[in-house]
């Protein structure tokens, strides 16, 4: 009886596991992962001789399996529980912060990308136009204190040092972010600044300019949401890690911004439907977009060489120049160096975080 | 395809025993022999083409040995079944390892064939050829039918890492085994065990190996050194013994009844014990097969000793073709002459603790070579182990070391016959009801967090593909 028993369960077990799969319709997208989903894969004789279907197979079993987000869940809490303070390739830190690991940095890609700027720089250097490059250390840098005891961790300043081997000109945030460091400077579930962390370096670099930044209570504060879980917590799904609040600082509420040469004109730096949306962050200037042009008040036409760190930053920004351009280099694939020329742009600030610089592809082409 | 994946769990194990189960007994070995050539074509589907060869040849070998037999020609099918099975093994697995050691003795530049190993050579060429030699040497009937010889050849529970099944063991349950409940369930509870060893433990542990053994020497620190080779130990004992649990499972869901492979190896106090508890079906392969045909230990101590050192440097080559993997061999053939010639009867004489702590450490000794294919890396990681690298300790030695205490914990103690003990006893002193719903549990909830790591997409790697 018992053995019977044992016997029916294991193949009820089995059977559920079958006709879960195919109750459950496949999605395309998934909104938790921010990533196309593994559809079910093309039956080729080349795909079959290869054995690349059957990888194929495994890959969109593993993506396409009904409740994965769940299963995930599963993981992280089996791992905590066994307890191992990383899952998924992030840390669970102090305070409810799940921060990226980052052991090291590719050395190839920094050296390209740092001759490349360097190659700009001199070129705009004949035109009297300034080039400045911000490297942003991230939360697992500036908050180390906060990471689980002996974790190893990247010296994510070791790449701004690096970068004095160059002819660049670089504005070093790392001390005035570490002076708050007991402020809510990083999401708890994301790998982006808060906006507050923006401003910390936005008046670092005002500062090095010679014209201090406002204080921060000039800004209209505005809470976006208070329920953002970001990437790093997308990579676990852990259910008891905190939520997240997204603050806009604004000093005018309509700004006319202008998304791709012309694609999409709107009235504010704010896209607020992202926060219906699970990336939520992507409010700030319409996620990424290959070109941003943001009317200002100011004087000067400031472009900004970014990855997505720019896009709270910016913020504090546009009021100063009489236009705020930005270029995200993975979408555009011009000249960098005549789009300053036919903008009459006339000061330029590179901008990235210091994991994404050392891995950018795309950056290394700005001196074409 | 392996057992650990969803495309196993999801797909081919419910269909095939869905359909197992349906068709009647006539049908069924035609049943395992066409799920048995997908299961393998999955991942190779030319080198299906092989086994479809390997499995004509040795049918028709056996067949000239019973034809001939008595006759001067008796031995023919015999040697051919040798010969063949050996050449395909060469040409496959040793072609590039004795090309590349030629260019580098005589500075030649043969061209290398760069050939994909087909996945489970060496397990399936040893059974083929353990077919004809047990028929020639009548411990086994000629296998009339090619479908059933084809089954055993193919047989997807064993096919990719074992055990190696020899013919003589499943001839009479090939032609006829009896299904029922008891066997199901005994089987069910085997497959789940070695699943989860497989899945929760060996993957988990082996994270550990990977993170250690992937820094640079100068980086790896005397105590980081020793968890990462112990989590390797771990590694490769929970997966492979969990692969032939769950083979052993899935044989005896279809009604087949194969030997053990592991018998909790890490208990043993000398190495000499190690062996008969360490994939046990390729030790007596090699025994039936090698050793006791070279005249095992009834010719004298020269030739013993010559046997014992014929037996392991083929028992490490069969791992792979690098020379560690020989060295790996040829050191535990030094070890056992060494505890045949006195070692043995020291260890009877001292406190039992001593045998067990230096096998452990042979062992692990042992694991280092089998690690590195490349003997200068072991070697630099073995001089970690004594200080060479960073010193004695260092904080990512700490960090690893915390955050995978409980799990060595867990495998320390499933690694002993602990637990099986303890369940026979709860077995022996509880009401069925009680044992029923614990085991439906355990079963339900350790099928639940397999599918946890393998849909979350955890490391999950196959270990045998050298083999």
């Amino acid at each position: 009886m018992r053995n019977k028993i044992i016997s029916i369960l294991f193949c009820l077990i089995l059977a559920a596991g079958v006709i879960a799969h195919f109750a459950f319709p496949d999605k395309q997208y998934s909104e938790n992962e921010k990533r196309t989903l593994k559809q079910f894969p093309s039956v080729s004789w080349n795909a079959i001789r290869t054995g690349k279907f059957g990888d194929d197979m495994e890959e969109y079993l593993e993506d396409q399996y009904p409740g994965r987000d769940a299963w995930v869940a599963a993981k992280t809490i089996a791992e905590r529980a066994s307890g191992k303070q990383e899952s998924g390739g992030v840390y669970f830190a102090n305070d409810g912060y799940i921060m990226e690991i980052q052991k090291g940095f590719p050395e190839d890609t920094v050296v390209t990308n740092l001759t490349a700027i360097q190659n700009l720089s001199a070129a705009l250097a004949k035109d009297n136009i300034s080039v400045k490059l911000m490297l942003v250390p991230t939360a697992p840098y500036i908050l180390k204190d906060k990471l689980p005891a002996f974790a190893p961790n990247a010296n994510q300043h070791a790449v701004i040092e690096y970068a004095a081997n160059y002819r660049i000109d670089q504005i070093d945030v790392t001390d005035a972010l570490t002076q708050h460091k007991d402020e809510y400077i990083f999401y708890k579930t994301d790998h982006h600044w808060t906006s507050l962390g923006a401003y910390y370096a936005y008046a670092a670099w005002r500062d090095q300019r010679g014209t201090p930044a406002d204080d921060l209570s000039s800004w209209t504060k505005e809470t976006l949401c208070n329920d953002f879980r970001g990437t790093t917590y997308a990579k676990v799904n852990y259910p008891f890690a905190p939520f997240d609040t997204i603050d806009a600082y604004y000093k005018k509420a309509n700004r006319k911004v202008d998304y791709n040469e012309g694609d999409y004109i709107t009235d504010s730096i704010y896209e607020r439907k992202y926060l219906d949306g699970s990336d939520q962050y992507a409010t700030f200037f319409n996620s990424n977009q290959s070109t941003t042009v943001a009317q200002g008040d100011g004087e000067g036409r400031l472009l900004i060489l970014k990855d997505s760190y720019a896009n709270s930053f910016a913020q504090f920004v546009v009021d100063d120049y009489e236009e705020t351009h930005m270029i995200d280099m993975r979408f555009y694939k011009q000249s960098v160096y005549t789009y300053i020329k036919e903008h009459g742009i006339t000061e330029v600030l590179i901008m990235y975080n210091i994991p994404n610089f050392s891995i950018d592809k795309d950056l290394g082409r700005c001196d074409k | 395809m392996v057992f650990s994946s969803l495309t196993f769990l999801v797909l081919f194990l419910p269909c095939v025993l869905l359909i197992y189960y349906a068709v009647p007994r006539q049908a069924k070995n035609a049943v395992l022999f066409a799920a048995s050539l997908l299961f393998y074509a999955w991942g190779e589907p030319i080198y299906v083409l092989l086994m479809i060869f390997s499995t004509c040849l040795d049918y028709t070998c056996g067949r000239l040995v019973e034809k001939f037999r008595g006759t001067k020609k008796q031995k023919i099918g015999l040697i051919i079944s040798v010969i063949m099975n050996l050449g395909l093994l060469f040409f496959f697995k040793y072609t590039d390892f004795v090309i590349g050691n030629l260019n580098s003795i005589f500075s030649l530049s043969i061209p290398q064939l760069n050939l994909p190993l087909p996945i489970g050579i060496s397990f399936y060429t040893f059974q083929t050829m353990s077919y004809t030699i047990d028929v020639y040497r009548n411990d086994a009937k000629m296998q009339k039918n090619i479908i059933s010889f084809g089954a055993y050849v193919a047989l997807f529970p064993q096919l990719i890492a074992g055990p190696i099944v020899r013919y003589a063991d499943i001839a009479g349950q090939l032609n006829f085994r009896k299904h029922d409940w008891d066997k199901f369930a005994a089987g069910a509870r085997r497959f789940v065990c070695g699943m989860a060893k497989k899945v929760l433990l060996a993957n988990n542990i082996g994270l550990v190996w990977s993170n250690i053994s992937q820094m640079a020497p100068e980086k790896i620190s005397a105590s980081g050194a020793w968890l990462g080779i112990i989590a390797f130990a771990f590694q490769i004992y929970f997966d492979f013994s969990g692969y032939s649990d769950m083979a052993i499972g899935i044989g005896k869901m279809l009604g087949f009844d194969f030997l053990e492979n592991f018998n909790y190896p890490y208990i043993s106090a000398s190495v000499t014990e190690f062996w008969r508890r360490w994939h046990m079906s390729l030790g007596t392969w090699f025994r039936d097969y090698v050793y006791i045909p070279l005249g095992g230990n009834k010719k004298g101590f020269p030739k013993q000793i010559r046997n014992i050192a014929v037996v392991w440097f083929l028992t490490g080559l069969w791992h792979g073709a690098a020379w560690n993997f020989v060295l790996w061999g040829v050191f535990y053939g030094v070890l056992l002459v060494i505890e045949k010639l006195f070692l043995l009867k020291v260890l009877k004489k001292i406190p039992k603790f001593i045998g067990h702590i230096y096998t452990l450490l042979a062992v692990l000794g042992g694991w280092v070579l089998f690690a590195f294919d490349d003997i200068g890396q072991g070697f630099s990681f073995f001089k970690c182990m004594f200080g060479a690298g960073a010193g004695f300790i260092n904080d990512n030695a700490i960090y690893q070391l915390l955050s995978c205490l409980p799990l060595i914990a867990v495998c320390v103690i499933a690694s002993l016959p602990l637990p099986k003990k303890i369940y026979d006893k709860f077995c022996d002193k509880c009401p069925s009801a009680v044992i029923t719903t614990a085991e439906s549990v355990a079963m339900v909830a350790a099928f639940a967090i397999c599918a946890a790591f393998l849909i979350g997409g955890s490391y999950n790697p196959f270990l045998y593909f050298r083999f």
